[in-house]
Parts: structure tokens; sequence; C-alpha cells
């Protein structure tokens, strides 16, 4: 909801979620699959710097989902 | 594999000398019960009060229900995993004691009671509207109280309330093993090799039960599947007789379902009672609600792939655990299911206060649902005479025992997952 109203007011949103079902559904635009409910964007189990990457890949991801010009919905998969 | 339910009528407790049953009275000797309890180090204190159905009388931060069952001849002892040892549920003889039930009181801190909007946590009321919408307030309920030993964790004062919970309706039920049962219910199925003898023209239909939702963070020792916590837990196929055995405890963050309602599951009461009339039960298969997208994916797929492919099922019926994030687990193994030709129809309960349905069904094939009542409608329920539990009064200024306005959500037995209430949404 919160991503449809930025998006709206003119700001292309990128949504990170695990969600995506949801999100979808909702009607976010770019969507990008989270790590786990109950951390989008990181996972504690993993070594520090192993996480350090999953964090950054799912980061980019969103940032890369940012620039990209879509004309419907898309879930950006991860591939790592 | 064959289950006979040995079920005496209760229609009284009281506390007594001995422990035993007297003309479907059921007397507790209440100092052998709390010394039973209290071997557990984790607990200090243990309360044991009754409540009768009709009484003016609130039970406050109710965490579970437990019918109490006593193996009478079987190869496992009772609640295997969690109290007994490790062995088969589902076979020989269970004695049960039916009109009654062990509620469980949990007095963790309150900001520590799981799920709950305020310290009264789930409440049964004895009487009064409350009791008429839930099966609890119909029974005879033997209410334990147990009280966490200094320093004992949050986590480890959890598994010490619900054993202590099983652990009484297993001493409570043991005082009917050598009676004559009242009434006897078998339930007995052959395997998936010959199941279907007889019966080839009949729908098969299978049930894939969601036990646990695995968003909460665990409880290290949480007895759910035999004794074990079942966080990464694919989908598998479980004989139904084992869930009413006691092989499944209904988790500590469970809402909408108590450990009663899974030992009286009406959804596979049902299957059976019409499997060789008007279908054919091939199976049960449990599954847990996942936290990340390919661990749901993977999930709904493989319960599907069991369903079809292993069972045969033409249909099934499914069930949810928890709230909301497992809605979506619900509706993808749903829709896998439709994707292979195996039509799904889905039980749960009203999520909005607003009259519309519930969240995440969305995808086409999560088109049959059948309503167990929306959680949101707001009882109004009397002041009592009595309450069992921690004696809180509410920010509002409203004391337990007062008048107070609930939803079902919050009165065990009003938010019902699996069916066994009398209650459903009906949209005009």
């Amino acid at each position: 909801m919160i991503t449809k109203e930025l998006e709206r007011s003119g700001l292309p949103t990128a949504q990170i979620s695990t969600m995506t079902p949801i999100a979808l559904m909702v009607g976010a635009n770019r969507v990008i699959p989270g790590a786990g409910i109950l951390h989008p964007v990181g996972n504690a189990d993993l070594d520090p710097s192993e996480e350090k990457r999953l964090r950054r890949v799912i980061v980019q991801r969103a940032l890369e989902a940012l620039k990209k010009g879509i004309q419907e919905q898309e879930l950006f998969q991860r591939s790592a | 594999m064959g289950l006979e339910l040995n079920v005496i009528n209760i229609n009284d407790v009281q506390f007594g000398e001995l422990t035993e049953i007297k003309e479907s009275a059921l007397y507790i000797n209440r100092s052998e019960l709390r010394d039973l309890l209290l071997e557990d180090e984790r607990l200090n204190k243990v309360e044991i009060e009754i409540a009768h159905p009709g009484e003016s009388c609130r039970i406050l931060q109710v965490a579970d229900v437990v019918e109490p069952r006593a193996k009478i001849e079987g190869p496992c002892e009772d609640f295997p995993g969690a109290i007994g040892k490790i062995g088969r549920a589902g076979e020989g003889k269970t004695c049960v004691l039916r009109g009654t039930a062990v509620v469980l009181n949990d007095q963790s801190e309150a900001h520590d009671l799981s799920q709950a909007e305020d310290a009264l946590g789930f409440i049964i009321d004895m009487s009064g509207p409350a009791a008429d919408i839930h099966l609890y307030g119909k029974l005879h309920n033997i209410v334990v109280l147990p009280y966490p030993a200094e320093g004992v964790s949050r986590d480890g004062y959890r598994v010490a309330m619900k054993l202590a919970s099983l652990k009484t309706a297993k001493y409570l039920a043991l005082a009917g093993n050598e009676l004559k049962p009242d009434d006897i219910e078998i339930y007995e199925t052959p395997p998936l090799t010959e199941i279907t003898k007889g019966m080839e023209d009949l729908p098969k239909v299978a049930y894939i039960f969601m036990v646990h939702c695995t968003s909460y963070p665990a409880i290290p020792g949480e007895p759910v599947l035999y004794g074990d916590n079942i966080r990464l837990f694919s989908p598998t196929i479980i004989h139904p007789n084992e869930i009413f055995d006691g092989a499944i405890v209904n988790p500590y963050d469970g809402i909408g379902t108590e450990t009663y309602v899974i030992q009286n599951h009406p959804v596979i009461k049902e299957l059976y009672r019409r499997h060789g009339k008007d279908l054919c039960f091939v199976g049960v298969i449990l599954t847990v609600s996942r936290i990340t997208e390919p661990e749901r994916e993977r999930s709904a797929m493989m319960a599907a792939n069991m369903a079809k492919f292993v069972l045969g099922a033409d249909g099934v019926i499914l069930t949810k655990a928890s709230s909301g994030a497992p809605d979506v687990d619900l509706a993808q193994t749903a829709q896998r299911c439709e994707d292979l030709g195996v039509k799904p129809v889905l039980i749960i309960f009203d999520r909005s206060n607003r009259g519309e349905v519930g969240e995440v069904f969305n995808l086409p094939g999560a088109r049959a649902i059948v309503s167990t009542a929306n959680q949101y409608e707001t009882l109004h329920l009397p002041a009592v005479k009595r309450t069992i539990g921690k004696r809180v009064t509410l920010p509002s200024g409203r004391t337990c025992g007062g008048e107070l306005d609930k939803v079902f959500r919050f009165i065990r037995g009003g938010l019902d997952q699996e069916g066994i209430t009398n209650i459903a949404s009906v949209r005009y």
C-alpha cells in the first residue's frame, strides 16, 4: 500500500518482500524477493561474509529494478 | 492400523481423596497431581482448579486445552516424544474422558503471552455468550496453573507448562483405563495398497494439515510432532490415527487450534465417517508454513505432488495454522493441487472486520472456501463471579472479571482453524 502511494506521487519504488504473492496482488510494480519473513534483507544464520554478500545482492537487485523501465508488474528473481 | 478409543462420559469433576471415576464423576487427588507436576524443576508452584459448565466463571490466559487420554494398550506411551518415549501412536486402545478438558493457564509476563492482545490472554467463559460459541465452556475443565521457578527462561517455562498439561491429561485418564467404556470409537484404515479396494468408484479425498507456522522464533524443546519442534519440515505423509492419538501437540504460538481439537480433529473424523460411503479417505499430509518464498514454493509443490501422485487424490481439503503469512502457503498449496487436477477446498476463518473475505485469495485455484467465522466479531461478555488465572486490570480500567468486549479471536475456541465450532461467516 505504501508502495502504491509512493508511486502515485511519482517515485518509482522497489519493494523487497518475502510475501511476494501479496506484494504482487496489492499492486507493487517492482517486487524483489526478500530473504525471509523475519529478516528480509539478511540472514543471521549465515557466516558474516556470506551474509554481507547476500545483503548486497538483494539491495543491488532492488536498485537495478528501480533503473529498469517496466510496462507491467515484474518480480525480480534472485539468481544466487 | 487400528485405533480403538474407549470413551468414558464424565458429567462431574470434584477433588477427592483418590483419583478415580465413580458413577461418571471424576475425582482428583489434588496434592498427588500437584506433586507429579512439580517433579519438573522448571516449576516451583502449581495450582489446580475446577470449572464447571454453567458457572459464572472466567478462565484467563489459556495457552492450550487437552482432552484427558491414556493408552490402555498399544505400542507407545502417551504423547510419545513429548512426555513419553518415542513410539508409534494411533494403534491399540486409548481411554478418553469425554466431557472434560485440561485447561492450561499461562503465567508468563503479560508481554510474553503469545498472540495476546492484552494481559487477559485467551479466555474461556463457563457461561454466557462466549460459552455458546465455543465448546470449552461446555466441558468440565481442570485448570492447571503452573508457575515458573526462579531463573527459568521464558522458553523453558513455555515447554514446562506444555508438558504439565500433557502429564495432567494422562494422569486423569489413567483413572478410566480399567473401566468399561460408555462408547467405543474405532478408526481403521489400511495402507495405500489396499485402501481403495471396493471403493474404486468413489472419489479419493486427502487432507493437507498445516500444523505449525515457522514465522515465530523457535522454542527449543517444544513438542509438536512426536516431540520434535518441526522447523525445517518438508511435507510428510502420516496415518490419521497418529493425529488422534497424541503424535501432534499444538504449538505454543499456534492460535485458533488447541491440542483438544487435534485429538478430536473434525475434518479427519468426518472423512473417516464417510470413508467407504461417498468417498475414499486416502490419507493425510502434514505441512508447516515456511518463511521464505523458495521454501513455500517447495512445500506447496511437494504437498500437491504427494496428494496427486502418491495418494492418488481427486480432491483435497486444506486447513492452516496461525495467522496471516500462512494464508500464502495455504493458497499456494491449493493452487499447486488445482494445477495437477486435484480439486482443493480450503477451510479458513474470515479475518476482516469490514465484511470482506481474508487476504490472499487471488490465486484462481483457491476458489472453494469454507468459513469458520469472522475472528473480529465482538461479543459483549458479562461480569463473572469467579476468575481463574492472573488477575489483571486492563489499561481501560476494566477488570478481568468484569464486563468485557472480546472478539472471537481472543476467546479460546472462538477462533477455529479446523471447523470444530458451530459458527460460520455468511455473505448475503
